[in-house]
């Protein structure tokens, strides 16, 4: 009798705490309910397009900003104003990954350029 | 046994170490490694002739620009040059009044470091310093009337040497320096350096011509370009060339190009004043 009661109540005690281990959440509220809210698109772009202006900017600063984008970022900018997202993105994307690389050039060829002086 | 081989493990990493350091050549240095790397590698083909750039290589491009030569399409923007030179300013001062030997036969000379600013000063640059200080507008370096003066100087001038001498001053070895790292440097889009066609592929055709060699190149400007049909500066050919491989370029007479310049003039030392040039 004295088991069986332990038994019981070690299940009871575990079901308690698996139940409270399931959700952090205050009593009445989901998962869903506490998630961050989607980016909305224009939202995504914006920090996209800070990124790419950043990139562009360290690209100028070490003398390496690379032809095309300057261009980038406004074609991105005058596809946003028409709300063209998926195009703005891209575009910004794009002039973002070429400053990094711009940037990377740069810091390679601060030494890599020794190597091709005529000896 | 031991000091022998603790010997020889110094011998081989000094050795290494040489090998893996970049020398740090100064100017002259690096002027008699450029010469020697063309006149090798070219054996046929004079040192002086460098000045005349593809038209040193090619016997079929040299001939028609000779036959051009014979009724240069410079000439009327040397005549120009030289009555703007002879035109005084308002204040009655004039070009000749800002340099040596009266302006004339002096393109040789530049450019040069000017250790008042502190900076490297071409030829163009100096002529736009020369109007301002007696009060005149500057003229926009891609302006005709600038590389007109600057092709009657050039003219003037042919047959001087170019000797631009680096002074023992930490700025000019600097600017020295920075044009030299400049010209070596890959850059844009379709990483390139400078020396990736005027050294390693001279001779090579591309883009519908064949490459030039470095050495010689500043020595013909401003050139009279057929396909533009008037005359370019030599920060106008840097600026195309940093464009055509993708990057973004630089002004004319920024630092960036006045110390490009600097590095390639004194490469082309020893070599003779032959503006203004002719070419395709």
């Amino acid at each position: 009798m004295k088991s069986r009661c332990m038994h019981i109540t070690i299940v009871l005690l575990l079901a308690v705490a698996l139940t409270a281990c399931s959700g952090n959440e205050p009593p009445g509220q989901t998962t869903a309910d506490t998630a961050p809210a989607p980016e909305t698109d224009s939202e995504s772009f914006a920090a996209l397009l800070a990124a790419a202006q950043s990139a562009q900017k360290a690209a100028a600063e070490a003398g390496a900003e690379w032809l095309e984008t300057g261009k980038l970022i406004d074609q991105a900018k005058r596809n946003a104003e028409q709300e063209r997202w998926d195009t703005a993105i891209k575009l910004a994307m794009k002039a973002k990954q070429q400053g990094e690389l711009a940037v990377a050039q740069a810091d390679r060829e601060s030494d890599a350029w020794q190597r091709r002086v005529v000896q | 046994m031991s000091d022998r081989a603790g010997l020889s493990r110094f011998i081989v990493l000094s050795t290494l170490l040489a090998l893996a350091t970049p020398a740090f050549a100064g100017p002259e240095e690096d002027r008699e490694a450029f010469q020697n790397y063309y006149q090798s590698r070219f054996p046929d083909v004079a040192l002086e002739e460098y000045i005349n750039g593809i038209y040193a290589f090619n016997e079929d491009a040299r001939k028609q620009w000779l036959e051009i030569e014979e009724f240069p399409p410079y000439e009327f923007a040397v005549e120009d040059g030289e009555s703007l030179f002879a035109t005084p300013f308002s204040n009655g001062q004039g070009y000749a009044d800002c340099f040596e030997n009266g302006g004339l036969g002096i393109r040789q000379n530049y450019p040069q470091f000017d250790p008042e600013p502190g900076e490297v000063i071409t030829l163009e640059l100096a002529i736009n310093r020369c109007r301002e200080r007696n009060a005149e507008a500057p003229y926009p370096y891609d302006s005709e009337e600038i590389l007109s003066l600057s092709a009657y100087m050039a003219f003037t001038s042919r047959g001087n040497l170019f000797n631009i001498v680096v002074p023992d001053d930490p700025r000019a070895v600097a600017a020295y320096e920075r044009g030299k790292q400049f010209y070596y440097s890959k850059r844009g889009q379709l990483n390139m350096a400078c020396s990736d066609c005027h050294v390693t592929s001279v001779g090579a055709y591309v883009r519908a011509d064949h490459l030039g060699p470095s050495l010689g190149q500043p020595t013909h400007f401003p050139v009279y370009r057929s396909k533009l049909g008037r005359l370019i500066s030599l920060h106008s050919r840097f600026f195309g060339c940093v464009r055509d491989v993708r990057a973004r370029p630089f002004e004319q007479q920024s630092a960036e190009f006045r110390n490009l310049e600097y590095f390639l003039t004194v490469m082309s030392n020893g070599l003779k004043a032959n503006g203004p040039g002719a070419r395709k």
